[in-house]
């Protein structure tokens, strides 16, 4: 039996209703949505409009317009990042443990607009004090963008003093909660949040090929894609009512049933009940690679700190080598080397050789992390 | 009942959404392709067999803003926009 360990990146299995669910719409709907007026037509358009109030549900949103579907979290946070307008001398706020769907769009538009990075250096568990973020804000800053926690080491940043500072100071802030949704709870109100990115293939527990951004009540982006939406078709400009304005062309609608099931699997179980296994299996997974000897832990390795990402090095071994044992020997399915955040494992020295990540999913057991604690036993000896 | 009224969004997201809102009310709602004398930008509309009093109230209720109400009268049919006279723009 295989053991799925690579959550991070994507989860699997997908609970079943989710494949009846995409099969059941390609089979007996099949049509384009906010494009007809015919019954399956309108049939797709309220599949499509009941997945955003679920989503608006998850994330505490009050108006499900606000709700933007796109491909994936990085489509999400590049609507966001663009979407500002930002010009030479605008300085941005970030950590030093933000994935590259972060740091290459604003590394890009530090090299052609001029614009100025703030990186707060984070310690080498991934922490940040929401403080230091106060103290490099200028009156040139123009964006707050962290993530909710790190795909790396998991650590749980402090969204919510986070944003309490942007709101005061009137700064839009963007959370990247790709590694927290579905696992964590979020409510954009009470963390002050003004945009949120994620994806719907992680901890939602989706298909892969949806994303999703959330804008704020009156808070307006440029939009990354311009064209037909179904709506206002008289008009050769761009509508500036959402969610319209930032879906141009035609969704990934059987990636949206998907969804819509994933999510309401995820509301059934409880995403406290789901946060609380995931958490215990961390817990428990931290306290087994400390008792094996030559093995280094990295991020907080404490379960109330952190998601359920643990990042790890066998001494005398490179993460690709144990990759591939793992997965050959054992059939244990890990990530290795460096993971999209080259300043994450420069944060956490490992840089360039990374680590051998473990992330830890709903469907996960204990019996799983006792297997893959023998494995690594093994592995050593 | 042969009186009813048609009432128009700008987007099938607020068509879904005061959908949503009139059946919860318990009030007699359809959605329909709207009628060839009005134009609806978003290519379907709502078909409300109810009083003005009633779909305001629901509206208003639920910071919906039509972009059109119309009373069938005959084979016209008359507008009655004016008569919601409340604030907030539909997505703010
Ligand atoms: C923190 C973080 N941000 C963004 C992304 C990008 O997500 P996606 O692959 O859905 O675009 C990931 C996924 O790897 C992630 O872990």
């Amino acid at each position: 039996m295989s053991i799925y360990l690579d959550n991070a990146s994507t989860s699997h299995p997908k609970p079943a209703c989710v494949l009846e669910a995409m099969k059941y719409f390609l089979e007996e709907i099949g049509a384009n949505a906010g494009r007809s007026a015919h019954k399956k037509a309108v049939e797709a358009s309220r599949m499509v409009f009941e997945t955003r109030e679920l989503v608006a549900d998850i994330i505490g949103a009050e108006n499900s317009s606000r709700i933007i579907f796109l491909q994936n979290a990085t489509e999400a946070l590049n609507t966001a990042i663009f979407g500002l307008s930002l010009s030479r001398g605008d300085r941005v706020i970030t950590s030093s443990i933000e994935h590259n769907a972060v740091m290459r769009p604003l590394r890009f538009l530090e090299k052609t607009r001029g614009i100025i990075l703030d990186i707060i250096q984070c310690n080498r568990a991934g922490f940040l004090e929401a403080d230091e973020i106060r103290k490099k804000i200028t009156a040139r800053t123009k964006l707050i963008v962290v993530n909710h926690a790190s795909n790396v080491v998991g650590t749980i940043l402090p969204i919510a003093e986070i944003g309490q500072i942007a709101r005061v100071h009137n700064i839009p802030y963007l959370v990247d909660a790709a590694q927290s949704i579905g696992c964590l709870p979020m409510d954009v109100e009470k963390n002050f949040i003004d945009l949120l990115a994620f994806s719907g293939h992680k901890g939602l527990l989706g298909p892969q090929g949806v994303g999703c951004l959330y804008i704020r009540e009156n808070f307006d982006l440029v939009p990354l894609r311009f064209g037909g939406t179904g709506s206002n078709s008289g008009s050769e400009y761009q509508p500036d009512f959402l969610p319209d304005r930032y879906e141009s062309g035609t969704l990934n609608l059987p990636g949206i049933a998907g969804l819509r099931a994933a999510v309401k699997f995820v509301l059934e179980r409880g995403i406290s009940n789901i946060h609380k296994h995931i958490q215990n299996l961390t817990g428990e997974l931290i306290e087994q690679l400390r008792k094996i000897k030559d093995i280094i832990i990295y991020g907080p390795q404490h379960k109330d700190l952190q998601t359920g990402v643990v990042s790890i090095n066998l001494k005398g071994m490179t993460p690709a080598e144990a990759g591939e044992i793992l997965d050959r020997e054992f059939d244990i399915a890990v990530r290795v080397g460096l993971h999209c955040s080259p300043q994450a494992h420069k944060t956490i020295q490992t840089f360039p050789s990374g680590t051998i990540r473990v992330s830890l999913g709903i469907f996960n057991t204990v019996q799983d992390v006792n297997k893959f604690c023998e494995a690594l036993c093994q592995i050593i000896e | 009942m042969s009186d009813y009224r048609i009432i128009i969004f700008d987007s099938i997201h607020e068509v879904l959404r005061a959908d949503k809102f009139f059946q919860n009310d318990g009030l007699k709602v359809k959605i329909i392709p709207p009628p060839r004398q009005l134009s609806a930008d978003c290519g379907i509309a709502l078909k409300v067999e109810e009083d003005f009093d009633v779909i305001a109230d629901t509206l208003r209720k639920n910071a919906l803003n039509p972009a059109g109400v119309f009373l069938k009268v005959g084979d016209r049919y008359v507008s009655e926009i004016k008569k919601l006279s409340f604030q907030g723009g539909i997505n703010g």
